[in-house]
């Protein structure tokens, strides 16, 4: 077959068929060139350049990319040298933003994301007068990606903050939630503290979600609550006086703190962790959310295609057993950071 | 609508066994087995005679199918709503001789009007605003669909002159007299075997064009 | 028609302590004892049944539309399309689907309310993509719009289950028809279909979007916190309430085109 220039095909003005030819939208047919596993990881001659400093702009794959990657894997070997259920390495960065009152900056491979607690004093809810509020929020950088402009990311980051605000908050009763609500109510009914959790994706390679859920539990370590003085004239009908201290500081509890393993599905196999070319060949996958006690506090399917109930409790399991290691390794990161401050 | 006492089925019901049975419209294959894929009447097909696969097709004819959707290489009417000097744009009005329910936007562009001398169309001499096009479709860009009138059964089927008369199609040949030239890209009329010239003299604008009626 | 100031109706802030009780109470109930009676006199594993179901009533310059009432719970789906898409913003050669979800002002009790569920749009979406036929209809765009004109819990998954009626109903080729229903969880017990009371105080829930012709999960949700065996059970308990959802959704179908002849 004549080699054309790729997305255009030109040999006169009708085709065989007799249709006026337009160009054709068709990526070129895959190479097949076959390359010995061996020969990827010893020689850099042949390596996909989507060089992990810099994240990939998605032009699109090519068939034969596409084939390299879901070959790899079902040998257990991506296309950075992890394996299946690996994890990238992770570096975690606390007190980045000193006005607030906890932040962090995770870096997991190319993903980099800042999360960061405020705490502002407000009314209960009428629903639930003896429960603080937390509202979690997540927005995308242009600096990530430039689609992310002005609106472009709105519908994404509301897909995050909805998958966070269901892992971390649990149900409506309050159990199951990270944050143990009534611990944050001053007075009963009247003054409580808003949590605003705010997480922000500075570079986008792949799996926000695991980092966000990351950097919200070391944030949310890092915070520190300042202690309230309440006057005890306060009558019922009065608004009380609060005094805010400067000086001392509440720490949270985080050993709650769920974190949020994804899976992928390709082919038979399920791949933790996915950069972005990974990720663009999705076609199902399921964010799992498992606290230290191996209790599933959240859980969301993502991507359009069915899958099979088997495997979605399969692929609770196995988040189950890699969301441990997760955990270990996060918290001798958040023990590292604050021994470094 | 008429139906062959099939009983009604719903999307995702089985209908058959796929070793046994060919897929129609409104089913699909999953797998070993045959499903419905709209609401209404199974339908068995009898194979045609003469071909090598014996099974029979089964398909569901649904009662409220959707209006038409274009598809790429089906035969479109589309009445041009705007013509500039490389493009018109049309309306797509009926699709296989099925009208839409719902508006679609085609685009006529100067390549595609016909199949010889392409680069030498007047888009202004080839459609007027208003003129019944038949056309091939394709899917084209994101913003239009791209319609064809590169062969000899497709073009203008129906037009108004400046003056508001009907013309039917006729190809132009000559013209002689007149202070203008008109070419209009008309389509055969799948008529009736018919001889004789006939003039269509159109006193308003002062010319007069010598047709004749081709047949098939 | 006496106006005495003894006799005013004046709604105290101890009514709302008394709710609130009351509302505790049932939760303690449903949470400890296994077969405590719901308000609506349901056992723990029954759904509501559906008391209406509508197709082409509701809305006539549809492509198709249906109406479902589950206990307190009304919702009306309408379907357009396939037509241009609108935005024409990325050129596709297969099929798009643009769902969107709003209450009406009057929908919850607290007028406005409704606000709150802002993702459901992209639930909605989510669930149907997985079985809508997008290759049939390249280039267009099919849309299908949803409105809650009453919420008495369970909400989503009764807008998944009527938007599937609806887009059977248009004529839109699907895989499959897509049911949804949804548990709450309260301490050891599981509630299937809870009312919106029962929804304000749960411990956990679970929602399953399922296509029972082909077993497959288009969409699981879950909040709160579950053990791995309950999962399975919640799983299981509404793929099973699921199959027989879709089951009735089916003869209703049949019935309603039957009457169309």
């Amino acid at each position: 077959m004549r080699q054309s220039a790729p997305g255009f095909q030109r040999n006169g003005p009708l085709d065989s068929t007799g249709l006026p030819r337009y160009p054709s939208l068709r990526p070129p047919p895959p190479a097949r060139i076959s390359i010995p596993r061996a020969a990827v990881l010893s020689s850099c001659c042949f390596r996909l350049r989507y060089a992990p400093a810099a994240p990939s702009t998605m032009v699109g794959l090519s068939e034969g990319e596409k084939h390299f990657i879901r070959g790899g894997i079902a040998q257990d070997l991506r296309t950075d040298g992890r394996r299946r259920l690996q994890f990238r390495a992770i570096s975690v960065e606390t007190g980045v933003i000193l006005q607030a009152n906890g932040s962090a900056r995770v870096r997991l491979g190319a993903t980099e994301v800042i999360a960061t607690v405020k705490a502002e004093l407000g009314k209960p809810s009428i629903l639930h007068p003896d429960k603080g509020k937390v509202s979690i929020f997540v927005d995308c950088s242009p600096t990530a990606a430039p689609m992310f402009e002005g609106r472009g990311s709105e519908e994404f980051s509301a897909e995050l903050s909805v998958a966070l605000q269901r892992c971390l908050l649990g149900g409506k009763s309050g159990a199951g939630a990270a944050i143990d609500l009534s611990s944050l109510i001053v007075i009963d009914g009247k003054v409580c503290w808003d949590l605003y959790i705010d997480g922000l994706v500075v570079s986008s390679d792949g799996n926000l979600l695991d980092a966000l859920a990351a950097a919200i539990k070391v944030a949310l370590s890092d915070t520190g609550i300042p202690k309230v003085n309440v006057s005890l004239s306060a009558t019922t009908d009065e608004e009380p006086e609060v005094d805010v201290s400067d000086e001392e500081f509440l720490q949270f509890d985080t050993s709650s703190v769920p974190v949020i393993v994804t899976l992928m599905k390709v082919g038979k196999h399920y791949i933790v962790d996915a950069a972005s070319e990974e990720e663009s060949q999705m076609s199902s996958a399921v964010s799992v959310s498992v606290n230290r006690h191996g209790q599933i506090c959240g859980l969301i399917k993502r991507g359009g295609a069915g899958l099979d109930p088997t495997v979605i409790f399969d692929m609770i399991s196995v988040a189950k057993h890699v969301s441990q290691q997760f955990i270990s390794v996060l918290d001798s990161e958040i023990l590292a950071a604050e021994a470094a401050r | 609508m008429e139906h062959d006492g099939g009983e009604v089925v719903t999307p995702g019901e089985l209908l058959g066994n796929s070793l046994s049975l060919l897929v129609g419209r409104g089913a699909y294959a999953d797998g070993r087995c045959v499903r419905a894929s709209i609401t209404g009447h199974r339908r068995l097909v009898p194979p045609p005679s003469g071909s090598t696969d014996q099974r029979s097709t089964v398909e569901v004819v649904g009662h409220k199918a959707h209006g038409a959707v274009p598809q790429p290489g089906s035969v479109v009417i589309a009445r041009v709503t705007k013509v500039m000097a490389r493009m018109a744009s049309a309306d797509i009005m009926c699709v296989d001789s099925k009208a839409v329910k719902e508006k679609f936007t085609g685009m006529i562009r100067q390549q595609d009007v016909r199949a010889t001398e392409i680069d030498k169309v007047d888009m202004y001499q080839s459609y007027r605003p208003g003129d019944i096009v038949r056309a091939l479709l394709s899917l084209g860009d994101a913003r239009a669909y791209y319609l064809s009138t590169a062969q000899n059964e497709l073009g203008v089927v129906s037009a108004q002159s400046i003056t508001g008369r009907f013309m039917m199609a006729y190809n132009v040949l000559t013209n002689d007299a007149g202070s203008s030239c008109v070419y209009q890209k008309l389509c055969d009329a799948q008529a009736h075997v018919a001889t004789g010239f006939r003039i269509l003299n159109d006193v308003g604008e002062g010319f007069a064009l010598l047709l004749r009626l081709r047949y098939n | 028609m006496s106006a005495a100031t003894a006799g005013t109706y004046s709604p105290a802030a101890a009514a709302g302590e008394k709710r609130r009780e009351r509302k505790e109470e049932l939760r303690r109930h449903l949470a400890e004892d296994a077969d405590w009676p719901r308000a609506d006199g349901r056992s723990f594993h029954d759904c509501r049944p559906a008391l209406q179901l509508m197709q082409t009533g509701p809305t006539t310059a549809a492509s198709g539309s249906a109406y479902a009432e589950f206990g307190k719970t009304k919702v009306i789906v309408s379907v357009f399309g396939p037509r241009e898409s609108k935005k024409a913003m990325l050129y596709s050669d297969t099929g798009r689907l643009n769902c969107n979800v709003s209450y009406t002002t009057f929908a919850t009790p607290i007028r406005g309310q409704g606000t709150d569920n802002k993702e459901y749009s992209a639930m909605l979406h989510k669930a149907l993509e997985g079985a809508v036929m997008l290759h049939t209809f390249p280039k267009t765009t099919v849309d299908v719009f949803a409105l809650v004109l009453e919420s008495g819990g369970s909400d989503l998954p009764i807008i998944i289950s009527c938007a599937s009626l609806a887009l059977a109903d248009a004529g839109i080729m699907m895989y499959d028809l897509v049911t949804s229903v949804s548990v709450s969880c309260f301490g050891k017990n599981i509630i299937i279909d809870p009312t919106s009371d029962e929804e304000a105080w749960q411990d956990g829930s679970l929602m399953v979007a399922y296509m029972p012709s082909r077993k497959e999960i288009t969409q699981l949700t879950l909040t709160g916190e579950w053990s791995d065996g309950k999962i399975t059970n919640a799983v299981e308990l509404c793929m099973d309430a699921c199959s027989k959802l879709c089951d009735i959704l089916r003869e209703h179908l049949k019935d309603a085109s039957s009457l169309a002849e």
